[in-house]
């Protein structure tokens, strides 16, 4: 037989390690699973002094008492448990404060129950003291709450084994140890009470759990100094990975083998312009047929994806996702908004088509007069000579503002009030075309506007003057408010706009067939953009040109 | 460059290394000895011990673990709260915190263990004893730590309240030296106890304070409220002494009373005589260090002259 002599001594170690463990657990808080950890053994260290002072005891009135008041350990050991295994495997969601309260309703009862169990029977039924090998020992009935807090104990340490679990395939060796060993700490303790449960062991009617917290106080200072216990845990691992994906600057969305939406990221659900609830468990055929259809199109080089409605372009890649047998399980599609970029490609395109055709174009006029100017004294073509060198400045003046505009859209930009843009631009030119008649509905509110719309309704109203061929030439401007944006329409009466101008505003890029003169229209469309607004041009070709501006309300001025 | 004929290629400067006195070489041998010693606080542990041995026999009572808890306890105490505070001794107390700092991950171990093998022997003992180990840990979380961080906004520490830090240290040392003894051996609690309790109260409270005027400047800047820092040196001196008065007037009154043995009550007040001339040392000489040592082994001679005697029977 397991002596009572053997059996302190023990426990008295049990204690020290427990203690000493304790201590160490206590310097690493604020890591998780340290107070757990430090409750923990603090727990088994009542429980197993208790049992020391019960076993000394020498009247049945103390040994119920120590059993009574052991209660507030054992109790408190697998609440402390669980809270800890989830801390450590980084389930902290579940370890808010309302749940420690729920988690503790039923050690609490039992807490309770055992400082007041001589007024009732529910924990345990009888006491006396029986005559076992020579020694006198606590023989007690269990009552039907002691099988109550025996099972909650039970089912709280396999809820607290199921996150260990996972890590014991962990690819860190560090995590794989501090596993086992935890486990290791878990299982000495519960087989012990359970063989004691079943009258297998032979201590004389004495509870020996507290003996196997021994193993498991080892275990966990093994736990500690040797894996590192709270010098490298898992805790991030799950929270890295939902951040990683809800963080990522792509949209991402996971679509298993029926191609239905089972995970997304807010980026996705913006950019496909839906919510995560909305979305999840739909086909991405019902959330955006065109991402769909580009399932094919993807593998014929073509990846960029326009929603409908929106100017925004979106960059598509898709990988495979495998499960470990190397069967598809499902796809991740990635989306990277590539708007920007392709925008910048665009206006590079316009820029290198500028410069190549117009300014060609006029030092061609330009040498062609200059020779006929050497050998011919002509005044015409001195004046044509100076008007294509105008143009070629007027043409740099140009770019400069461009380059200042694409400056601006990677800058916080300040606001200005549209009815002193509009009545500063009609003012300017006035002064340039002074046989141009200029009408002004000003707006009846005021509003602050992105101050970008300075340089675009500057080139919009110049423009209306400047191409105005008409005899009578008018220039008429409106500005309205329309909900959270104001209208601003610059109607002329002059020739109208040549198609290809217009190529730009109906395909946001011109094609090699297609492409406009200067840049005054693409100022216009690349500033509007830029500030968030729309541009729209109505040209008959004969009957004048509206320009019209959609341009959002930044605030009230 | 001139060498030395005998040794070529040697230095006069090396020859003089080498003629260094016997003292000078066992002062350097000995060195990190000494530092394990005074910087880790086992000397305390050391102190602690042979005072619980000197309650015993003051007290009459049996032999015991309780000497081999206090020692333990008192280890794992000092050493935590050095390492607790690593930052605010570090100009009070520059070597010892550098030797804390450079061991500290093994030090806190150590201490781990010895306040679990503390309280794991102190089970042995009962309830009573088992309560007495955990009681300098549960002090000294609430003396050093804040302990609950959503009051602790405006809460000081313990450490840091004006008289409450050095009282809280006397009543939890003598708590433990005079009723850790008493409860191993199951002696009832009779006035004699109370007598000797009260002495190691007042007489903790002497040593505590004095290592507070060494620190006085560096306490003075982090806030930390002592007797030095509040009153002064001169004062602080007066006051100790008043302390120590107190002590030697109760030990007077509880021999008059037949409370405790003339026996007892010498070896106590001449402990008091070395007390108060640690007092009288205070700022008067320049190692401020070694007075603070001194103060906490005034009761060695004691327990040289009560005990000692015992081993040779």
């Amino acid at each position: 037989m397991f002596s009572l002599t053997l059996m302190k001594m023990v426990l008295v170690a049990t204690i020290g390690v427990g203690v000493a463990g304790g201590l160490l657990a206590w310097r690493e808080r604020p890591e998780p699973g340290a107070d757990p950890l430090v409750l923990l053994l603090a727990g088994q260290c009542w429980w197993s002094a208790t049992l020391i002072f019960r076993i000394d005891a020498a009247t049945l009135n103390w040994k119920v008492f120590w059993v009574d008041v052991s209660w507030m350990g054992v109790a408190i050991i697998p609440v402390a448990w669980l809270l800890f295994s989830l801390e450590y495997a980084g389930y902290t969601e579940y370890t808010a404060r309302k749940h420690i309260l729920l988690y503790s309703i039923v050690p609490a009862i039992t807490v309770f129950l055992g400082l007041t169990s001589h007024a009732h029977q529910l924990l345990y039924t009888s006491s006396m003291l029986v005559q076992e090998n020579g020694v006198q020992v606590l023989n007690r009935t269990p009552g039907v709450w002691f099988w109550v807090i025996a099972g909650y104990t039970y089912l709280l340490g396999l809820l607290g084994i199921l996150p260990l679990l996972k890590l014991l395939t962990s690819r860190v060796d560090t995590f794989r140890g501090q596993s086992v060993a935890l486990l290791l700490g878990l299982l000495a303790p519960w087989v012990t009470n359970v063989l004691f449960l079943m009258d297998t062991l032979p201590f004389s009617g004495v509870d020996p759990t507290p003996v196997a917290f021994s193993v498991s106080g080892v275990a966990y200072l093994g736990a500690l100094t040797r894996f590192q216990l709270f010098g490298a845990n898992p805790t991030p691992i799950r929270h890295a990975r939902s951040s990683v994906f809800e963080q990522m600057q792509q949209g991402a969305l996971v679509l298993d083998t029926h191609d239905h939406v089972v995970d997304m990221n807010g980026q996705a659900a913006a950019f496909l312009q839906t919510t995560p609830e909305e979305a999840l468990g739909r086909s991405v055929d019902q959330i955006s047929p065109d991402l769909a259809a580009l399932g094919t199109a993807a593998q014929a080089g073509q990846t960029i994806h326009r929603p409908s409605g929106t100017t925004k372009s979106y960059d598509v890649s898709e990988t495979v996702v495998r499960d470990i047998h190397d069967r598809s399980i499902g796809r991740v599609i990635t989306l990277h908004d590539v708007t920007d970029l392709l925008r910048d490609q665009q206006r590079l395109e316009v820029l290198h088509r500028v410069f190549r055709h117009n300014i060609r174009t006029n030092v061609q006029v330009i040498l062609g007069n200059a020779e006929h100017l050497a050998t011919h004294n002509s005044e015409s073509k001195a004046e044509t000579l100076q008007e294509h060198a105008i143009a070629i400045n007027d043409l740099g003046e140009k770019v400069r503002s461009v380059i200042d505009v694409f400056e601006q859209s990677r800058k916080e930009r300040g606001t200005l009030r549209l009815g002193s843009i509009l009545t500063e631009c009609i003012e300017s030119a006035e002064e340039s075309y002074p046989e141009v008649t200029f009408e002004y509905t000003s707006p009846e509110v005021d509003f602050a506007v992105d101050h970008l719309f300075d340089v675009v309704c500057q080139n919009v109203i110049r423009n209306a003057a400047q191409h105005n061929t008409s005899p009578d030439p008018v220039v008429s401007v409106t500005a309205e408010r329309d909900g959270e944006y104001v209208e601003v329409s610059v109607r002329d009466n002059g020739p109208g706009i040549d198609s290809n101008e217009l190529a730009l505003v109906e395909h946001g890029s011109e094609t090699p067939l297609r492409h406009g003169s200067g840049f005054g229209l693409a100022l216009v469309v690349w500033g509007t953009d830029i500030a968030g607004g729309a541009v729209d041009i109505e040209s008959s070709g004969t009957d004048g040109t509206t320009v019209s501006l959609r341009i959002p309300i930044l605030s009230s001025a | 460059m001139p060498t030395d004929a005998r040794t070529p290629g040697a230095q006069p400067g090396v020859e003089t290394a080498t003629n260094r006195s016997l003292i000078t070489k066992l002062s350097t041998l000995t060195r990190p000895a000494r530092n394990l010693v005074f910087h880790s606080s086992l000397y305390l542990a050391a102190i602690a011990m042979a005072e619980v041995v000197l309650v015993s026999e003051l007290l009459s009572l049996p032999l015991t673990p309780a000497p081999l808890v206090a020692g333990l306890l008192t280890f794992a105490v000092y050493g935590n709260d050095r390492l607790a505070d690593l930052e605010t001794d570090a100009k009070t107390a520059p070597a010892r915190t550098a030797f804390v700092r450079r061991y500290q991950d093994g030090f806190y171990v150590l201490a781990a263990l010895a306040y679990g093998l503390a309280v794991a022997l102190s089970a042995v003992g009962g309830p009573l004893t088992f309560g007495l180990s955990l009681l300098p840990g549960v002090v000294w979380i609430l003396y050093a730590r804040d302990l609950l961080p959503s009051l602790s906004g405006d809460t000081p520490r313990l450490k840091d309240v004006f008289l409450l830090n050095s009282l809280l240290v006397a009543g939890a040392w003598a708590l433990a030296i005079v009723f850790l003894p008493l409860a191993f051996a199951g002696a009832p609690v009779t006035p004699a106890v109370g007598v000797v309790f009260l002495f190691f109260v007042l007489a903790t409270f002497v040593n505590t304070e004095v290592p507070n005027v060494r620190d006085l400047e560096g306490d003075s800047e982090i806030g930390v409220r002592t007797l030095p820092v509040v009153v002064g040196v001169r004062r602080t001196r007066y006051a100790l002494y008043g302390v120590t008065g107190l002590t030697a007037a109760l030990l007077a009154g509880a021999l008059a009373a037949t409370v405790v043995s003339p026996g007892v009550a010498t070896v106590l007040l001449a402990t008091l005589l070395l007390l108060a001339g640690v007092v009288f040392c205070l700022d008067r000489v320049e190692n401020d260090a070694a007075l603070a040592v001194a103060a906490e082994c005034t009761r060695l001679p004691a327990f040289a002259v009560a005990v000692l005697p015992l081993l040779g029977q």
